[in-house]
C-alpha cells in the first residue's frame, strides 16, 4: 500500500515540475506532436528506472561502506552519461515508430533525473527507489502532454506579441501548478 | 552571423534561467547558485578552451561532462564548509543545479569554441534575472505567503520575460 501513495504522490501532488520546479525547460521547450512527446517521456522513464537501480546498488554497496559519498556527484553524472548512451541506443532500434529523435545531451540534461536519483537513494529499500523514479517519469510525461494540450487551445493570433512563445508557457505552466495544489492531501 | 548568435545566445540564457528557478525563493539564495554556476560555467569552459585540439571530437562531450561534475563536487564541498545556511534550504538541489545549468547552456550555445567572452556575458546576465526575480519573490513574499509557493516563480517569469522581451526586442517572434 506504501508504494501506491507513493507513486501517486509523485505524481500528482509531489511532481517534479510543478512543485520542485525542475526540468521546467524541456517541458516547455517542445513540438507540439502527442506522439514524440509521449514517447519522450517513455524514454526519460526508462533512463530513471535504469539509473535509479545502478546508483542506489552503487550508493549503498560501496560508495557509503567506504566512506566517499563526496564522489556521488562524479560518478553518478559518468552512470547518467551511460544511461543516456543505452536510451538512445533503444530509441534508435525502435525503427520506423520512432518520433522522437532524442540525443544524448537531452537526456543528460534533464534536472529530474539527477534530482530524482540522489533523493532515491536516501530511501530505506530498493523498490522505493525505483517506485520514486517510476512516478518521476510519469509525472514529467504528464506534464509535458497537458502543457502541449493546452498550447494547442490557445489561439497564437490573439496573443500580444512580447507574450508569445515562452512567457506564455511559463505562465500557463504556474496556472496548472495552482491548479495541480489541490492534489495535496491526497495521499496521507 | 551576430543576430544568430544573438539568438543561441538568448536560448541558453533561457534554458539556464527555468532550470534554475528552485533557487528563486529569495535573494541569497538566487545570488549564490547564479554566482557558483557562472563559476563551474566559466571554468569548466577555460579547461575545455585549453584542451580543445588535444582530445577526439567524439569524446568532448564526455570530458565535459566529467570536468563539470568534478568542479561542481568541489563547489558543493565549499558550500557545506562555508555556507550551511544555504546547504540547509537547498540541500542536494545545489549539485544538481549547477551541473544541469552548466550542461544545459553548452549543449544550446551548440559550438565547440568554448569562447569565454561568451559565457562571461552569459553569466552576468544570468546572475541579473536570477536576482531579480529572487528580489521581487523576496519582496512580495513578505506579504502574500502564495508568492514564496512554486507556481508563482512561473507567472513572475512570464511577465518578466514578457516585460524584457516588450523592451528589447521590438521585431521578435519567438522569446
Amino acid at each position: 500500500m506504501d508504494f501506491i501513495y507513493l507513486l501517486v504522490a509523485t505524481i500528482f501532488s509531489d511532481n517534479f515540475v510543478l512543485s520542485k520546479l525542475l526540468g521546467v525547460y524541456p517541458v516547455i521547450n517542445k513540438s507540439n506532436k502527442k506522439i514524440s512527446i509521449v514517447q519522450e517521456g517513455i524514454l526519460v522513464t526508462i533512463s530513471l528506472i535504469v539509473m535509479s537501480i545502478f546508483s542506489y546498488i552503487l550508493y549503498t554497496w560501496i560508495l557509503e561502506p567506504l566512506n566517499i559519498s563526496y564522489l556521488t556527484t562524479i560518478l553518478f553524472s559518468l552512470i547518467l552519461f551511460l544511461v543516456a548512451q543505452l536510451t538512445v541506443l533503444i530509441s534508435k532500434k525502435m525503427g520506423k515508430y520512432n518520433n522522437v529523435g532524442i540525443s544524448v545531451e537531452q537526456i543528460v540534461a534533464n534536472s529530474i533525473i539527477l534530482a530524482a536519483v540522489l533523493i532515491g537513494i536516501e530511501q530505506e529499500h530498493i523498490l522505493y527507489s525505483v517506485i520514486y523514479a517510476i512516478g518521476a517519469g510519469l509525472g514529467y510525461t504528464l506534464i509535458s502532454v497537458l502543457i502541449s494540450d493546452a498550447m494547442d487551445r490557445v489561439d497564437e493570433d490573439t496573443i500580444v506579441p512580447a507574450f508569445s512563445g515562452i512567457p506564455i508557457r511559463l505562465i500557463a505552466l504556474g496556472l496548472m501548478a495552482y491548479a495541480f495544489l489541490g492534489f495535496n492531501g491526497i495521499a496521507p | 552571423m551576430n543576430s544568430y548568435n544573438n539568438k543561441k545566445n538568448n536560448t541558453a540564457l533561457l534554458a539556464a534561467i527555468c532550470t534554475g528557478f528552485v533557487a528563486t525563493t529569495s535573494l541569497k539564495t538566487a545570488l549564490s547558485i547564479g554566482l557558483a554556476a557562472s563559476i563551474v560555467l566559466i571554468i569548466t569552459n577555460l579547461i575545455m578552451h585549453l584542451f580543445i585540439n588535444k582530445a577526439p571530437n567524439s569524446m568532448l562531450m564526455l570530458f565535459y561532462i566529467i570536468l563539470t561534475a568534478f568542479i561542481t563536487s568541489i563547489m558543493y564541498l565549499i558550500f557545506q564548509a562555508y555556507f550551511p545556511d544555504i546547504v540547509n534550504e537547498l540541500g542536494i538541489y545545489i549539485p544538481v543545479l549547477l551541473f544541469t545549468i552548466s550542461i544545459i547552456v553548452q549543449i544550446f550555445l551548440h559550438e565547440k569554441k568554448y569562447s569565454i567572452l561568451n559565457i562571461l556575458a552569459l553569466s552576468i546576465g544570468f546572475i541579473l534575472i536570477l536576482c531579480g526575480i529572487g528580489i521581487i519573490r523576496e519582496l512580495l513574499g513578505g506579504k502574500y505567503t502564495a508568492i514564496l509557493e512554486a507556481p508563482a516563480a512561473f507567472i513572475i517569469t512570464g511577465f518578466l520575460l514578457a516585460i524584457l522581451s516588450g523592451i528589447f526586442d521590438k521585431d521578435k517572434k519567438t522569446a
